[in-house]
């Protein structure tokens, strides 16, 4: 005689293991940061940090000081500069800062213009003081409008808080070439 | 009075199930072997100039291989391009695995890394913009111009891998091999 309750209650426990095991969300989804959202213009805070942007600019060129030389750095898109201002909140905190752009492609601030003043991700932010800080970007222009700055510790642990400032309503002010100070 | 020296019933089959499960372990790991095999093959396809070598983050395009005798430079300008979703710095894997030169069968120094724009160290690359580079290694100045290789490594990349189920790029393979006779400037 064939016992049907064992069999029934085997292919429903199989079935559950299968269910679990395809809804189970994956590792990159359950271990990620927890990101505050700041309209345009506004101020935004997240555990450590927090800022707004003051303006943005974009450039086809830019020129700074190194060494005492004046370098020169062209791009084959487009360089985007984001003013911003930035505080700490309780404890000193270096920053990465991304551009997330209009198609979800992130991009990293710029090493080719290391050497230029107030980045960034050369900054220490205090608490309790405001910073005035420069992000530099090198992307498609297509890519500014819509995009959001997302400012994270530079360690950028996974289950900690980010800032992302959505970008300005106004369009980016172009010029061919940017001198930035040393 | 005789003593039954026959094994068990359990143990016999105790024994035949080990039996069995070491052949077919055998005979799993061959197959897998094979599949590996064929997954990462000895000798790459060949690469050719114009056309892309698809790296794993990023694809380079060989475009001219010279040989600068006067400052004992070999030079391939080449195009690479991004291919992932967010800027690289690992833009020949990682531990970087930079295109490798090989003279008479001798393996070289990685080459420096240069954009032909300024001359300037490529460290990152970003999305959507391909840039034009130039890799450069040193070799002897009393080096005859030949025929020479260059091999191109790819990682892998895996969605969810197999401990934490994130997504990793994993071990490398050949991806392409150039073969081709420098043109020479002065």
């Amino acid at each position: 005689m064939i016992r049907v309750a064992p069999i029934l209650i085997a292919a429903v426990s199989a079935a559950l293991l299968a269910g679990m095991m395809l809804t189970n969300p994956d590792y990159n989804s359950i271990v990620r940061p927890f990101e505050t959202r700041v309209p345009p213009g506004e101020t935004g805070q997240t555990r450590l940090i927090g800022g707004r942007i003051d303006s943005w600019r974009s450039a086809d060129m830019i020129t700074f000081p190194l060494y005492g030389d004046l370098v020169r750095r062209e791009t084959q898109g487009v360089f985007l500069i984001v003013d911003a201002t930035l505080f700490g909140t309780t404890e000193s905190t270096m920053l990465r800062a991304t551009w997330i752009g209009a198609s979800g492609r992130r991009y990293d601030t710029t090493d080719r213009i290391s050497g230029a003043f107030r980045q960034v991700q050369d900054l220490w932010l205090q608490p309790g003081l405001e910073s005035r800080a420069i992000a530099i970007f090198e992307l498609p222009a297509d890519e500014i409008p819509q995009g959001a700055l997302l400012l994270a510790q530079r360690t950028d642990p996974p289950l900690d808080g980010v800032l992302r400032l959505e970008a300005p309503v106004t369009a980016p002010i172009h010029v061919p070439m940017l001198e930035l100070d040393g | 009075m005789t003593r039954d020296t026959r094994p068990s019933l359990l143990r016999r089959i105790w024994l035949r199930t080990l039996a069995t499960a070491g052949i077919a372990a055998a005979v799993l790991l061959s197959w897998w072997w094979k599949i590996e095999e064929a997954r990462s093959p000895e000798t790459a396809p060949a690469a050719a100039f114009g056309t892309a070598v698809d790296l794993g983050r990023t694809a380079l395009t060989p475009m001219v291989l010279e040989w600068q005798p006067g400052d004992g430079r070999l030079v391939l300008t080449a195009a690479i391009e991004n291919l992932t979703g967010e800027t690289q710095v690992a833009i020949f894997g990682g531990p970087p695995h930079p295109p490798q030169l090989i003279l008479n069968g001798a393996p070289q120094e990685p080459p420096q890394i240069v954009l032909l724009r300024d001359d300037a160290p490529l460290q990152q690359l970003q999305p959507r913009i391909s840039e034009d580079i130039a890799l450069i290694w040193q070799v002897a100045p009393d080096w005859q111009a030949g025929q020479v290789q260059i091999d191109f490594a790819k990682q892998a990349f895996k969605l969810k891998d197999n401990l934490y189920g994130q997504s990793s790029w994993l071990g490398f393979s050949p991806a392409a091999r150039l073969t081709a006779i420098p043109g020479i400037r002065p």
